[in-house]
């Protein structure tokens, strides 16, 4: 492993994942001093109870939320754009986030109207959870079918695109046959949120995440193989099919776990991958993994601090910022889009 | 209050007359208001022409131009009028409505027969317009904002009584154009609880029924400043807070919010009574750190119990009003269909939610009141 490499990843990027980190909870609405943040982190009380309990209730798991949204997003953003050798990929071409909208869609716009009660807030956080993991999972193993049946990634990719507007298509039908209220709470879903787990929940989605991160590095050398081309592949002894289902089995667990806990978290999958490779000037995964994740957690970290407006009582909607943020990178990617190819073809 | 209605008919009816069409001119002229409108900031009715003229001035928030009726009585000759002001005969026999809002305001006026159509009718919790519901008397026309008008236009009901909350009108226009009279009700603006429930003067106008609503108002005026009286001798101000948390926000209401008016009048201190918007949007920990330590978590969206908001979000239950069980819903009578009847009768009855607070904040002075739309968390 080159020397800069090395020192970028063993000590630039932990380096700002550790201070970003320590600033994302210390910064809020509610002005908290700096010591007593320290103190709280260092196991200690603070001096006012509540400042206990928003630093390790509240800020913490969102900080701890937004480090594996992250993570476990720009690396399923980097497999599906090696899988592909498509810059504009990203985790949900595959339509995992419209699947998962179609599972929450059901569940808070129709499901409402047969069991009546249900309405609104008034439903657990698991119960979402499932309807999208289900969703994404439905739309995921007919992409999976088709994938073991096609021969062309580019097939497998405009077949995604097209699950996608399917279940946009019926989203919009549920929407339309909805009340303000259910169409609202619906809506917030989509706005994505870091905030609102409890530790089981988060444990839950790191287990899953880590087990998406996991099959990635196992990935490597089928990955950089891939970036060449499919023949290319096949020749040095790669088995694509097997290869492309493990990869889409670790993005759909990765953009999956994500979008059913957080929501359809935008951009960072497609953004964070470019500004890695820029920054690595490199195409090989053994690096680009590692590096893409610490690069999208710092950048989610940044994007929860911009979305706290700290000093403010208000907050803005974590998707916003990171629309923000991404587009136009996207857009600047586009731009240099030369360059770009140079660094898939290794 | 005097609020006499006077009608003074100019016959020129003789009985040798013979039946001619001259007869029609006979004209009810109004030389006095018919109604007096104390709290309601939201409509006026003056006289034009000896008919009752009826202005919403502000039908959303932030609108700039209102809606004009000219109010006459049934058979009488049309007078000159600009074209943005609506004609509606009085009294109209069928209206359709499309907020469960405006149910009460028929219930009340003895009108529940005239309602012949609404917008998903299940929402609708009153006993007496279910039973009419069920016995198919009333059309169900889809959803609010996209009615179905084909089918409304076959019922052809004398009114229709909408709500807007923005400036998109389409809907409104092709009703006008089948010479269907918009009644814009925009009560949900009113500042003042008694402000909301005095729209049911603006119901009765189109039903010459002023008279009565006259009495019902006064009826439920006077409920809700006695009980008001009796709040203002509680010893202790418990403190509380409101709203969910929707995504990352936290939505309650403001101190211009009727709720905040309500809550002041219950003998409890709102921590944001005096925050200047109808509604705030917050976040979790600043909200957190104002109210962890209040008396009373009021309105909790439609959670059923304790378990169920932990579950949505675990940092609820960091509050203390969490911890010691004093969180209140207003769920506590849903209708045959699902409907809510806080969300329905709550806006003409807000002496009932009086009651109710003042029974949550200071049961010793309602000992004997039960709670009627709210209810406590277990």
């Amino acid at each position: 492993m080159n020397r800069s490499y090395t020192i970028k990843l063993t000590l630039l990027l932990p380096f700002s994942i550790l201070v970003l980190f320590v600033v994302n909870i210390s910064l809020g609405s509610v002005s908290i001093p700096f010591d007593e943040i320290l103190n709280v982190l260092t196991g200690s009380v603070a001096s006012k109870n509540s400042w206990t309990n928003i630093i390790l209730n509240f800020r913490l798991p969102k900080a701890i939320t937004a480090i594996a949204v992250g993570a476990a997003l720009s690396i399923s953003g980097l497999l599906m754009q090696t899988l592909f050798r498509n810059p504009l990929a990203g985790p949900f071409v595959l339509g995992i986030s419209s699947g998962a909208s179609l599972g929450v869609a059901l569940l808070l716009l129709a499901g409402i109207s047969i069991t009546g009660s249900l309405v609104a807030s008034g439903l657990t956080s698991w119960l979402v959870v499932s309807a999208a993991s289900l969703g994404s999972a439905l739309v995921l193993l007919l992409v999976v079918v088709v994938s073991l049946k096609i021969r062309d990634s580019m097939t497998l990719l405009i077949i995604g695109l097209m699950f996608g507007s399917l279940t946009g298509a019926i989203v919009s039908i549920l929407q339309f046959f909805s009340s303000g209220e259910e169409i609202q709470v619906y809506l917030f879903w989509t706005f994505g949120s870091l905030g609102g787990l409890n530790w089981d929940e988060i444990t839950v989605l790191w287990i899953i995440a880590g087990l998406g991160i996991a099959i990635a590095f196992i990935m490597v050398k089928p990955l950089n193989a891939l970036l060449l081309s499919e023949n290319y592949a096949q020749s040095m002894g790669i088995n694509i099919k097997t290869s492309r289902f493990w990869i889409i089995i670790s993005t759909s667990l990765l953009a999956g776990s994500i979008t059913a806990f957080c929501g359809p978290i935008a951009f960072i999958g497609i953004a964070i991958p470019h500004l890695t490779r820029l920054l690595f000037n490199t195409s090989n995964h053994k690096i680009l993994i590692p590096a893409v994740a610490m690069g999208g957690i710092i950048v989610m970290l940044i994007c929860d601090i911009i979305s706290q407006l700290p000093g403010s009582e208000h907050v803005l909607p974590i998707n916003a910022i990171t629309s923000l943020f991404g587009a136009p990178v996207v857009i600047w990617v586009i731009l240099r889009r030369g360059s770009i190819k140079h660094s898939f073809s290794g | 209050m005097k609020l006499k209605v006077l009608i003074i008919v100019f016959s020129i009816l003789a009985i040798a007359c013979n039946h001619s069409d001259k007869e029609r001119k006979s004209k009810e002229i109004l030389t006095e208001t018919p109604v007096n409108i104390q709290y309601a900031t939201g409509f006026r009715v003056s006289l034009k022409e000896g008919y009752p003229f009826v202005e919403v001035p502000r039908p959303y928030q932030g609108a700039e131009e209102g809606f004009k009726y000219l109010l006459v009585p049934r058979g009488e000759e049309i007078p000159a009028h600009d074209r943005d002001v609506q004609i509606v005969e009085v009294p109209i026999k069928s209206i359709v409505c499309t907020s469960t809002t405006h149910i009460p305001l028929l219930d009340y006026i003895n009108e529940t027969q005239s309602l012949t159509g609404f917008t998903t009718t299940d929402y609708i919790s009153s006993a007496n317009m279910r039973s009419r519901i069920d016995s198919g008397y009333v059309t169900e026309l889809g959803i609010d904002k996209e009615m179905n008008i084909e089918r409304l236009l076959e019922l052809d009901p004398e009114a229709v009584m909408a709500y807007t909350i923005t400036g998109d009108y389409g809907q409104f226009r092709k009703m006008n154009q089948a010479g269907i009279p918009v009644l814009i009700n925009a009560e949900y603006l009113e500042r003042h609880p008694l402000g909301r429930a005095e729209w049911i003067k603006f119901m009765a106008l189109f039903f010459n029924k002023t008279d009565m609503a006259d009495s019902v108002f006064n009826a439920i005026e006077s409920n809700y400043n006695t009980m008001r009286a009796k709040a203002a001798k509680a010893d202790s101000m418990p403190t509380l807070y409101s709203g969910v948390v929707y995504g990352d926000t936290w939505y309650l209401p403001g101190g211009e919010n009727n709720a905040a008016k309500l809550f002041a009048d219950a003998g409890a201190n709102y921590l944001w009574q005096d925050s200047t918007t109808g509604f705030l949007e917050l976040s979790f920990e600043s909200v957190y750190e104002k109210a962890h330590d209040a008396d009373y978590w009021v309105g909790v969206a439609s959670y059923n119990s304790l378990e169920e908001i932990k579950q949505a979000d675990q940092r609820y239950s960091r509050f203390d009003a969490f911890k010691n069980g004093n969180v209140y819903s207003y769920n506590a009578r849903i209708g045959a269909t699902g409907g809510n009847e806080y969300l329905e009768l709550g806006y003409l009855r807000p002496d009932l939610i009086l009651a109710d607070l003042i029974r949550i904040f200071h049961p010793e002075l309602l000992p004997d009141n039960e709670l009627y739309f709210y209810e406590k968390l277990n």
